[in-house]
C-alpha cells in the first residue's frame, strides 16, 4: 500500500518535472515550428472525425435526455440552453481530450516508447541532444493548441445535433432552439469576444491537452525493453491521461464557476 | 600496441567492475585497459555483456560496484557538463543502428552538427555526404531508414558516429549482418581510422575477418570478466580450451 502510493507520488514528480523542463524550453518554439506544425497535422488529422462523430451523438444524446424530462414540466424550450452549456463547459472538452488521449496520447506513448526500447533515446543522450527539447516540447504545444481547436468543432456539431433531435423528436422548432442557445450564450463576462460558457472550456481544453501530452510522452520516455514495454507504455499513457483529465476538470470547473 | 605504455595513455579503465540488473549479475569484476590509439575488441557469447560494458564505457550505465575511468575521469562522479564535453569526443555505433525513423538517413547522420554545431546547412550536406560516402551508402541520403536495408541501416549509423571525427568511438557489432565484401570495406575504415587519425576504438564482434583486420589487442568477455587478452594473432591460435571451445568451427 505505501509502495503505491509513493509510486505514485514518484509518477507525478516526475511528470510535474517534466512539464517544467517542457516550460523552460518554450524559447526554442520558433526554431522547432516545423516539428510543431508536423506535429499539430498529425493530431488534427487522427482525430478529426471521431471528434465530429462523437460531438454529434453526444449533443443529441444531452438532447433527447433533457429533453424528455424538460417536456414534462412544458419547459422545451429550455433545451437549446441546455445543451449549449453542458456542451460548451462540459462535454466538449472532456470528450476532445478523452479521445485525444485515446488516439492521440497513446499513439504518443507507442512511438517514444518504441524510441526507448530501439535505444534512439540512447543515441539522443550519447550525442548530447536535448530529447525534450526535440520530442517533448513540440508535442505538448501541438497537442495544448489542438485540442481546444477540436473542442469547438465538437461543441458546434454537438449543438447541431442537439437541435436535430429537438426539431425531429421533442417538437422544439429550430428557430426556437437556435434562440434559446443564443441565450445561454449571452453572459456578462466576456474574454476576447468569447462568453464564459465557451471560454472556460477552452482555457480546459488547453490545460487537457499538455496533461494528455505531457503524461503520455512521460509514458513513453520510461517505458523499458522487452515485448511488454511499449504495451505497457501505451496503457498507462491512456488510463493516466484519462485520470488526470478528469480531476483537472472538476478543480478548473470549481476555480471558474464557484470560485 | 604494448601494455607497458604509461598509464596516463590508458583511456578507457575498468577496474574490478560489477553490474548487475536485479539478480542477473552481467559484470562479475571486469578489468579492461583500453591505450589512446589502440583498438580493442572484446568477443563472447550473446548476452555475455557486451553492450553493457560499451554502454558503461558512455556513461548510459553506471556500475554497481569498482572504477569505470574514461581520459582519466571517474564515470561514477563526472558532471553533467564534463559528461556532455567528453561524449562530443566519442562516437557510438549502435547494435540496431538506432536510426531516428522519422529522418531520413541524411538528417539522421546531420542530427548531431545540427543539434549541437553552429555549422552551415550546406557545410553540413557536405560533410553528411562525405560520411555516407566513406560508408558505402551514399545513395542513402533521402530514404527514411525504413527503406533500408538491416545492413545499410547500420552503416548509417556508423557515418552518424563518424560525423562529429570523434578520437574515441564504440562499435557494436559494426559488421552484424554486412555481406563479406562491405564488412572488410568497415573493417579497413575502422583500421584507416586508428592508423591516419589515431582513433582509439573499441570494437565488439562476433567476425574473426574483424578482429584479424582491426584489433591491436582482443579479449574474451566471459562469466562476466575479461580473459585471454592478447593479441588476434595469439588468440586465434591459443591452446586454451575455452577459447577454441568458443572460437569452434569459426576459425576456418
Ligand atoms: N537495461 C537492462 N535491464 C535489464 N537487463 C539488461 C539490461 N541491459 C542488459 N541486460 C541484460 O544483461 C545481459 C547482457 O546484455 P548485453 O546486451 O550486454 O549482451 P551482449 O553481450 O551485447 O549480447 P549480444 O551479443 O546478443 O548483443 C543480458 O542478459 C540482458 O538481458
Ligand atoms: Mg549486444
Amino acid at each position: 500500500m505505501i509502495s503505491v502510493f509513493t509510486a505514485f507520488l514518484a509518477d507525478v514528480g516526475y511528470l510535474l518535472d517534466l512539464l517544467v523542463q517542457v516550460v523552460l524550453r518554450f524559447g526554442a518554439i520558433v526554431k522547432r515550428r516545423e516539428l510543431i506544425l508536423e506535429q499539430l497535422w498529425q493530431a488534427g488529422i487522427k482525430v478529426v472525425h471521431v471528434v465530429l462523430l462523437v460531438g454529434v451523438f453526444i449533443g443529441m444524446i444531452v438532447s433527447l435526455q433533457t429533453g424528455l424530462e424538460l417536456a414534462r414540466f412544458g419547459q422545451q424550450d429550455q433545451i437549446g440552453t441546455i445543451v449549449a452549456i453542458s456542451m460548451c463547459r462540459e462535454m466538449g472538452p472532456f470528450i476532445t481530450a478523452t479521445i485525444l488521449a485515446a488516439t492521440v496520447g497513446s499513439a504518443l506513448a507507442a512511438e517514444i516508447g518504441t524510441m526507448a526500447v530501439s535505444e534512439e533515446l540512447s543515441a539522443l543522450e550519447v550525442m548530447s541532444i536535448d530529447r525534450i527539447a526535440l520530442l517533448v516540447m513540440p508535442r505538448v504545444i501541438a497537442l495544448a493548441i489542438m485540442c481546444p481547436l477540436l473542442t469547438v468543432l465538437c461543441d458546434a456539431v454537438g449543438i447541431v445535433g442537439g437541435g436535430f433531435v429537438a426539431d425531429s423528436q421533442l417538437n422544439v422548432g429550430l428557430s426556437l432552439y437556435w434562440d434559446s442557445v443564443i441565450d445561454a450564450l449571452q453572459d456578462t463576462d466576456f474574454f476576447l469576444e468569447l462568453p464564459k460558457d465557451v471560454y472556460s472550456g477552452l482555457f480546459k481544453s488547453f490545460c487537457f491537452g499538455a496533461i494528455v501530452a505531457v503524461i503520455s510522452c512521460g509514458a513513453g520516455l520510461r517505458a523499458t525493453a522487452g515485448a511488454l514495454g511499449v504495451g505497457n507504455a501505451t496503457r498507462k499513457a491512456v488510463r493516466d491521461s484519462i485520470i488526470a483529465i478528469i480531476i483537472a476538470n472538476y478543480f478548473m470547473s470549481w476555480l471558474f464557476f464557484q470560485a | 600496441m604494448d601494455a607497458t605504455k604509461p598509464s596516463d595513455d590508458v583511456i578507457i579503465r575498468f577496474r574490478d567492475v560489477h553490474k548487475a540488473f536485479g539478480e542477473r549479475k552481467v559484470l562479475a569484476g571486469l578489468d579492461l585497459e583500453v591505450h589512446r590509439g589502440e583498438t580493442f575488441c572484446i568477443m563472447g557469447p550473446s548476452g555475455c555483456g557486451k553492450s553493457v560494458t560499451l554502454r558503461h564505457v558512455i556513461g548510459l550505465l553506471k556500475q554497481d560496484a569498482g572504477l569505470v575511468e574514461v581520459e582519466g575521469n571517474d564515470m561514477s562522479k563526472i558532471s553533467r557538463k564534463e559528461l556532455r564535453e567528453m561524449r562530443s569526443r566519442m562516437g557510438y555505433v549502435f547494435q540496431e543502428a538506432a536510426l531516428l525513423n522519422w529522418l531520413t538517413a541524411g538528417a539522421n547522420v546531420a542530427l548531431p552538427l545540427r543539434e549541437t554545431t553552429s555549422l552551415s546547412e550546406a557545410e553540413i550536406e557536405l560533410k553528411v555526404r562525405e560520411k555516407l560516402e566513406l560508408v558505402r551508402v551514399p545513395d542513402a541520403y533521402e530514404k527514411l531508414p525504413s527503406e533500408l536495408s538491416g545492413g545499410m541501416k547500420k552503416r548509417v549509423g556508423l557515418a552518424r558516429a563518424l560525423i562529429t571525427d570523434p578520437e574515441l568511438i564504440l562499435y557494436d557489432e559494426p559488421t552484424a549482418g554486412l555481406d563479406p565484401e562491405i564488412s572488410s570495406s568497415i573493417n579497413h575504415l575502422i583500421r584507416e581510422l586508428a592508423d591516419r587519425l589515431h582513433v582509439t576504438g573499441l570494437v565488439v564482434t562476433h567476425h574473426i575477418g574483424c578482429i584479424k583486420t582491426v584489433g591491436d589487442r582482443v579479449g574474451l568477455l566471459d562469466g562476466g570478466v575479461l580473459k585471454y587478452i592478447s593479441t588476434p594473432a595469439e588468440f586465434l591460435t591459443s591452446e586454451e580450451p575455452r577459447l577454441i571451445q568458443f572460437l569452434g568451427d569459426r576459425l576456418d
